[in-house]
């Protein structure tokens, strides 16, 4: 009755036609969004420009039209629309990704689909490619419906290009952020019997590493003393994680156009190879992943619908990362929340973490089994995910691993690199030290941290420095719980100290890296002493900060009173500061500075601000303090009637704050 | 012909189907009979390419059927349960099986088969009932044109006069276009005055597989009474007695074996009373799976 020329006939077409008869919906709604974040919002954007234009301008309105129409077609192109397109292909992705292979998810259309005379991975093929139509031919109508409103209303003052430009870069990054979600969710779906298991695995295969990660570094900051930074960087971890590179590294391309060029849009990326690398690494994921799914939807078992997850290894590393992963985390955080790092052995810190290694685990098993009941199924596993988790919650807390007290010998460092803020300057205004993108205007900030070779005997100094304090020191407190020293010792807080960096690079070519509060004078001086330490920690002293638009004395005398120099004497005072910085300087004399001092001198500075408009300033601070070794600025400030330092207080000559 | 050479199948730890191997003619409509949980959707479904076994192999025409399109556009898997498309009409449905068996399916045939039993095409399959739907889904399936029609508990739903109807639709494109429907089922009753082959299935594993006729010759129910306890021994021995129930001295015996070597045994001992019946389709079931320890006895007390 039937051949094999019968199946010939049921072509790639036709099943696609097939399917998409079934999915109206989202095709529907595909479109409906494009239609309205797209072509609706770029005229919505036009006339809500053009509106504020005559609100602020009046008659005037029609000079300003081309300022009107840049800033629509700026707010389109360089922000809207990159990350409008971004947001709907990452939502769309999930959707027609979960959408269209939702037959794995009942066992009844299932067994219809499974039933005609189909191949597995023809069903999949055609699916697939309907996902793709579903989304990119409603985003690709409303791109070019959109840069035709644009350049109908813009291209005559100049903005074709821009618009042209955009669509190109919007259409580009956004396929290749649908293309990184929709696979890993389909690759999700493949391994899964249920809806919310699908999510559930897209976000553990998306997410976790990235968690995990950031776990890593909130637990060795918590309970590791001497710890500076891991070898690999958060970044790095973001962009080989498939949804997270996809939609970051989608939005990156969109508005690519715009930024600062080529150079400046991928800073974070280090070099142009480096984009490419990740752009490579990012494509190459999405394409495993499509490939991994593929393989396992013809190899999937029809009877794996509506289980929770089809493949019981899977199944058990889901419960089991994510458990330890949520106990440990849950813990930090209400010791971050409710005790502010306490970073020493306690019964809460044990008690959350095991709560909510059996919450999460029972909670996940549940999902898996679709039963309330599957709450203790693997009460085996359960256990046994509680002591793993609970063993490596210990060596953190209890530093199992010996990283603070790490020693390594002298003869096997091989160069060693010295970082450090030297001194907490207290300038304010530093959330703006790390970005690049205004190191021009905010460099005095970035100044302030300096970094110099030092000798691999100085680095072994630095290392065994506050060891040594440690094992000889009676001030540092001894946790009985740990067996593991604090330094929470009310002392140590007078005490002048220095964090530095220290990475050495060792004989095997492993980098050492540890951060080190260092309290031993001798080190201090022996760092700070080195040609140009001085020059690079105090920018002041060479005059790369300039002089301070205003100087604020400060005075404590239980209340704190303060007074403006007047503006004809600042630059006096300043330079008699710095002269005596350089004469007295001494790390005694650093010491001295924030326990001994008899003003505190707040100079202001007002920089370009880095947002806004270009006449608006952004203020930074820069405290220095002064002793009555500084007689230049002391006698100066006697002087101006600054001089109360010699009298009794007397509280109806100060203000009040 | 289907051909099911030592299949087993698993899920997690339940064994399903185990080593079952036997044939199924074409042209004949086969009856796949077993106790709830025997495993016959498993077999249909693996029959039809749905599932994989995970031993042994299935044949259909002398092909494996799993991921072969060619030898599943054979096929039309009518499950217990028919899944239709969230909202679908039948139109629609019958255009989904229009696409997926575009060599086969007759659309004109579907139509006048659902005027025929007066189900509204255009009606929305889930307004439908429970028998609706699987009137539905039978007319789908003979619509197809397949060979081998495989229903799931399709008589199940199904009031009696639509039964008999589906029951004549089977004989006819049997007769007319040699279709061979493969019917799972435990209403026994249904089955035997279609079936002409039969299958019996039990705790994963085939008891037997025959002719109804042939077996219907090869196992009876003797009505008997005896002068004296020794001549049920010498039939006891001389007969393969599968049951034996006692009721004053009526003894109701079910043998094994030809009816004429039967009835020679019996006359031997020169019984008081005694009749040979025919067993039905349900009688034999109940009698076999007895043997294998399915007791019903047992099970009632």
């Amino acid at each position: 009755m039937t051949s094999q020329k019968s199946q010939n006939k049921i072509t790639m077409f036709s099943l696609m036609k097939e399917d998409l008869k079934h999915r109206k919906w989202m095709l529907f709604l595909s479109a409906f969004v494009q239609f309205l974040f797209g072509p609706v919002a770029a005229l919505f954007t036009f006339s809500d420009m053009e509106s504020r234009y005559y609100y602020y301008y009046g008659t005037d309105a029609g000079q300003n039209a081309h300022k009107a129409i840049q800033d629509a077609v700026e707010r389109m192109t360089q922000s809207y629309l990159p990350v409008m397109m971004m947001v709907i292909a990452v939502v769309g992705a999930v959707i027609v990704g979960v959408g269209g292979y939702r037959h794995l998810f009942n066992r009844k259309m299932t067994d219809m689909v499974n039933s005609v005379p189909v191949t597995r991975g023809k069903q999949f093929d055609s699916i697939y490619i309907n996902n793709w139509l579903i989304w990119f031919v409603p985003q690709l109508a409303s791109t070019i419906i959109t840069t035709l409103i644009i350049l109908i209303r813009a291209a005559s003052y100049g903005f074709a290009g821009a618009a042209l430009k955009s669509a190109v870069f919007v259409l580009v990054g956004s396929a290749l952020a649908f293309a990184c979600v929709m696979n890993l969710v389909i690759l999700a779906v493949t391994l899964s019997g249920t809806i919310i298991n699908a999510l559930l695995n897209a976000a553990f295969i998306g997410f976790d590493l990235i968690i995990a990660f950031t776990l890593v570094i909130c637990l060795c900051q918590s309970f590791f003393y001497t710890f500076s930074d891991l070898p690999v960087s958060f970044s790095d971890v973001c962009w080989v994680s498939a949804p997270i590179s996809g939609g970051y590294l989608g939005a990156t391309i969109a508005a690519l156009p715009f930024d600062e060029g080529f150079e400046g849009i991928i800073y974070g990326f280090g070099s142009v190879s480096s984009f490419c690398l990740v752009l490579g690494l990012t494509v190459l994921i999405a394409i495993a992943n499509i490939m991994i799914a593929y393989t396992l939807y013809i190899r999937r078992k029809s009877e794996e619908s509506e289980n929770g997850v089809s493949n019981k290894i899977y199944g058990f590393c889901i419960r089991c990362f994510n458990s330890a992963l949520c106990g440990m985390a849950v813990a930090v955080l209400i010791d971050e929340l409710f005790f502010y790092r306490r970073r020493y052995f306690d019964f809460w810190l044990i008690f959350f973490s095991v709560l909510f290694c059996v919450v999460t685990f029972g909670i996940i098993d549940m999902i898996q089994s679709r039963s309330a009941k599957g709450f203790f199924k693997h009460w085996k596993q359960m256990i046994a995910v509680v002591i793993a988790t609970e063993i490596i919650f210990a060596t953190f807390i209890f530093d199992l691993t010996g990283f603070d007290s790490r020693i390594i010998p002298e003869s096997t460092i091989k160069s060693a690199e010295a970082s450090s803020y030297i001194y907490g300057l207290g300038t304010s205004g530093s959330e703006y030290e790390k970005d690049p993108e205004h190191e021009g205007r905010l460099m005095e900030t970035q100044e302030y941290n300096v970094s110099f070779e030092i000798s691999p005997a100085l680095a072994y100094r630095l290392i065994t420095a506050e060891r040594e304090i440690w094992d000889n020191d009676t001030s540092y407190l001894f946790d009985p719980m740990t067996g593991r020293k604090t330094k929470m010792t009310e002392d140590m807080w007078d005490h002048y100290s220095v964090n530095v960096t220290l990475r050495a690079e060792r004989n095997t070519g492993v980098d050492f890296v540890r951060n080190y509060c260092v309290w031993d004078n001798e080190v201090i001086r022996e760092i700070m002493e080195r040609p140009g330490c001085m020059e690079k920690a105090y920018p002041f002293r060479a005059g790369e900060l300039g002089y301070p638009r205003s100087i604020r004395v400060i005075r404590d005398f239980g209340y704190s009173s303060s007074k403006d120099i007047p503006l004809e004497y600042i630059e006096k005072v300043f330079d008699a500061t710095v002269e005596d910085f350089r004469e007295n300087y001494s790390v005694d004399y650093l010491e001295a500075w924030d326990s001994e001092y008899v003003y505190c001198l707040e100079c202001e500075y007002e920089v370009t601000a880095p947002y806004g408009d270009d006449d608006s300033y952004y203020g930074t601070t820069l405290t220095m303090y002064l002793s009555e070794e500084d007689l230049r600025s002391i006698g100066l400030l006697d002087e101006l009637g600054y001089d109360e330092y010699k009298w009794s207080w007397d509280p109806d000559q100060y203000e009040y704050y | 012909m289907i051909e099911i050479k030592g299949i087993s199948k698993k899920y997690d730890e339940i064994e399903a189907l185990s080593d079952v191997s036997f044939a199924m003619p074409e042209g004949q409509v086969f009856g796949l009979v077993g106790t709830n949980g025997a495993g016959k959707s498993t077999l249909l479904r693996c029959i039809c390419g749905v599932c994989k076994p995970d031993a042994g192999e299935i044949l259909v025409d002398g092909e494996p059927v799993y991921e072969n399109p060619a030898v599943k556009s054979k096929l039309f898997f009518i499950s217990d349960d028919q899944y239709y498309f969230p909202g679908s009409t039948p139109v629609e449905m019958m255009n989904y099986y229009a696409t997926m068996y575009p060599e086969t399916f007759s659309k004109e045939r579907f139509e006048k088969l659902m005027d025929a039993l007066s189900l509204d095409k255009k009606r929305r399959i889930n307004t439908f009932s429970k028998g609706m739907k699987k009137q539905l889904s039978i007319l789908l399936g003979i619509a197809s044109g397949c060979k081998y029609i495989l229903c799931d508990e399709t008589f199940d739903g199904l009031d009696p006069v639509v039964r008999q109807a589906v029951k004549r639709l089977f004989i006819h494109d049997m007769d007319n276009y040699g279709i061979t429907p493969v019917i799972a089922s435990h209403n026994l009753r249904e089955l035997e005055d279609i079936c002409e082959y039969v299958g019996l299935l039990h705790k994963g594993g085939v008891i037997l597989s025959k002719d109804l006729g042939d077996m219907k010759l090869e196992i009876f129910k003797v009505q008997v009474v005896f002068k004296d306890k020794e001549s049920l021994d010498a039939v006891r021995a001389n007969c393969k007695v599968i049951s034996e129930e006692h009721r004053g001295s009526l003894i109701t015996l079910t043998i094994r074996g030809l009816r004429t070597e039967v009835e020679t045994v019996i006359t031997s001992q020169l019984p008081v009373f005694y009749e040979v019946l025919p067993l039905t389709l349900e009688e034999i079931f109940i009698s076999e799976t007895e043997v294998l320890g399915y007791d019903f006895a047992e099970i009632a007390k």
